[in-house]
């Protein structure tokens, strides 16, 4: 009784008759269209029910208005780059995964596409003419878990054929990878794949491929010989809380299950990739702005990771307790560190006291 | 063991219909047996097994009204519906007549705003876009700009007053087309017949909405909030510490343990001064989570 997901698709009337629209809604053929004025009409409406959403989202397709980009966060890693900067091409995930930041970002559930990527392109060719870029194009969202339906990671790499200095970060969990096998891979271009343990998949990473789905497509976009960056952020600290009885355990002093659970993923994941060839292996903690995990947390009142007794930095940020997440860290990359070079790993600590 | 439980445990899910005429309401009153409640003289009020109905009188303001009064009236929640049903009028003879149509958008003729209902209800009626005139359109709607597809007087005001107590998925608007822009006087009993079938195919699409899903779980039963308020006047605690008792607690009770085994009188001390009180919380603090 609850309706399918993309039941309806909600257009901004400006760009109902665009090419780019007709070609989208051809994915979606039994879908209800409904006009509108501006995306921010449904967005942003008040008291709208993100949990309930999450399980029937629908499309908004809208034209993005300036700014076009936006400077990297400070919970992110920049991987050394100083021009670092993000674009939302979509906003929101078809993957509903129980640690997502997007889940307190948002007032909405539903996917907003913006379709007018050229306008995007045009504003990247201003910035290069100034000074290199690296830019990622899938935050706020998974942006090639949509390519069969957009294109647009298609679009953007034709676009950073032509820009060398243009250096692309895509992110994705998503295991669809035709758009780096349809064509010779690019040197500015870099896949970040967010990998996770599979017991994190199948309990928080909802609607997401499994491990197993995800190591083949890293494997043949590495043979296609695209540089793979593989991202194991945000790490969970995980214990066994149905079966323990023991309340200690439960507060971060043994690491028993976590290092089972998480060893087990490393020895998984390299047993069938090539470390020696990954660009980099990037390693951080479960993170969270100070407003998105209270917005979080009320939303998602019985999550039991969400509501962890994180603790505060400087930053307005809440991560694991530092002795939790130095530990949980440093085990994961010496363990890391039996399958990669040690300079390719790269860990991300927010526990700043 | 249980470690969510409802908001509302307890409480009743209610739908709440809004009519505009009396003959528009007893369509429906008839079918779900619903009663007068006499107490109230501002607006009709029929009361029944999990239904309350107003009528509001013709007119947004009216049904705004109407709408704010029962909702605060009932203490609408978030597991309740909003329903408004009635006539309209359709723009194109597209839609047949005795059709129901469900709106997608609400626009509101005059102050050229749009309301967008959540639509996460499966439904068998057709979808509209639906506009609100202040005044009856006659004439074919001749020389007037219109945007929806069928054309009321009441939806708006009832979508923006309910949008003060409930969620856009909570709210619906549900309309039967009557006439095309050049409506006549209508004949009460004849209404009352002409939406008997509509309402009653309505009346079943909202007997199987699965309104479970409705309902919020919460980390914390009312015994666990009980005996955290007692702790927390006990420990004579600042409202910023209660809250970070509330969240360890949360935390301790999503991890499969009883509150009572960890807030007791032996653990909870009854404190005279703030100080000592801070000593027992860091005490206790240190029992859920050592730093």
């Amino acid at each position: 009784m609850i309706t399918r997901r993309f039941s309806h698709i909600y257009i901004e009337e400006a760009i109902l008759d665009s090419e780019v629209i007709r070609r989208i809604c051809t994915s979606f053929p039994n879908a209800q269209q409904v006009p509108i004025g501006h995306y921010k009409d449904v967005f942003c409406r008040k008291r709208q029910d993100f949990r309930l959403q999450k399980r029937t989202p629908k499309l908004i397709l809208a034209m993005k208005r300036p700014p076009f980009l936006y400077s990297g966060s400070a919970n992110c890693d920049s991987f050394g780059n100083h021009s670092f900067y993000y674009t939302s091409s979509m906003m929101n995930c078809p993957y509903d995964c129980a640690y997502c930041y997007l889940k307190g970002m948002y007032p909405s559930a539903n996917l907003v596409i913006f379709v007018n990527q050229e306008e995007i392109f045009e504003e990247v060719d201003k910035r290069l003419a100034a000074h290199p870029l690296y830019l990622c194009i899938s935050y706020d969202t998974d942006l090639l878990s949509f390519e069969p339906v957009t294109g647009f990671v298609d679009s953007w790499m034709k676009f950073a054929s032509r820009r060398p200095d243009l250096f692309l970060e895509i992110r994705t969990k998503c295991a669809f990878i035709r758009p780096f096998l349809s064509r010779p891979a690019l040197r500015n271009v870099i896949v970040a794949w967010t990998l996770s343990p599979e017991y994190v998949i199948k309990n928080y990473e909802m609607g997401t491929p499994n491990l197993a789905a995800r190591i083949r497509s890293i494997k043949a976009v590495m043979k296609a010989g695209w540089q793979v960056r593989i991202c194991i952020d945000p790490v969970l600290f995980i214990d066994n809380y149905r079966e323990d009885t023991s309340w200690a355990r439960h507060q971060g002093t043994d690491l028993k299950v976590w290092e089972r659970i998480y060893q087990g993923f490393l020895d998984k994941v390299f047993m069938s990739l090539d470390g020696d060839r990954l660009t980099s292996v990037s390693i951080g903690a479960f993170r969270m702005a100070k407003d998105y995990l209270k917005r979080t947390r009320r939303r998602y009142p019985c999550s039991r990771i969400l509501h962890y007794p994180f603790k505060l930095n400087r930053n307005g940020v809440y991560c694991y307790p530092p002795s939790l997440e130095n530990r949980i860290l440093g085990e994961l990359a010496k363990y890391a560190a039996r399958f990669v070079p040690l300079e390719k790993i790269r860990i991300f600590t927010s526990s700043i006291p | 063991m249980d470690l969510v439980s409802s908001t509302d445990e307890g409480d009743i899910d209610m739908i709440f219909l809004t009519t505009a005429m009396i003959c528009e309401a007893k369509a429906l009153t008839r079918q779900l047996g619903l009663k007068r409640v006499k107490e109230y003289r501002q607006f009709p009020i029929y009361e029944g097994d999990g239904y309350i109905l107003v009528v509001s009188g013709i007119g947004k303001t009216a049904c705004a009204a109407a709408t704010a009064f029962m909702l605060t009236r009932f203490g609408a929640g978030p597991s309740d519906l909003l329903v408004n049903i009635g006539l309209c009028a359709s723009t194109s003879d597209r839609l047949d007549r005795g059709k129901t149509v469900i709106a997608n958008k609400v626009i509101d003729h005059d102050s050229g705003r749009h309301f967008f209902p959540d639509m996460i209800w499966k439904h068998p009626f057709q979808e509209v876009g639906l506009e609100t005139f202040s005044t009856c359109i006659e004439d074919g709607g001749r020389g007037i700009t219109i945007l929806g597809e069928c054309v009321d007087m009441e939806a708006s005001g009832a979508f923006e007053a309910a949008s003060f107590f409930l969620a856009p998925h909570q709210i619906s608007i549900i309309k039967i087309i009557y006439d095309y822009l050049s409506p006549v006087r209508p004949d009460h009993a004849l209404v009352t017949d002409f939406l008997v079938e509509p309402c009653a195919r309505i009346l079943v699409w909202l007997k199987d909405l699965p309104m479970e899903v409705l309902v919020e779980q919460e980390a914390l039963t009312e015994e666990d909030i009980g005996l955290l308020e007692w702790a927390v006047k006990r420990m004579r605690l600042t409202a910023s510490m209660a809250w970070e008792l509330k969240q360890l607690a949360t935390y301790y009770r999503l991890s499969g343990w009883d509150l009572k085994d960890l807030i007791r009188p032996h653990y909870v001390p009854s404190c005279k001064t703030k100080n000592e009180g801070k000593a027992v919380f860091e005490r206790l603090k240190r029992g859920i989570y050592p730093e």
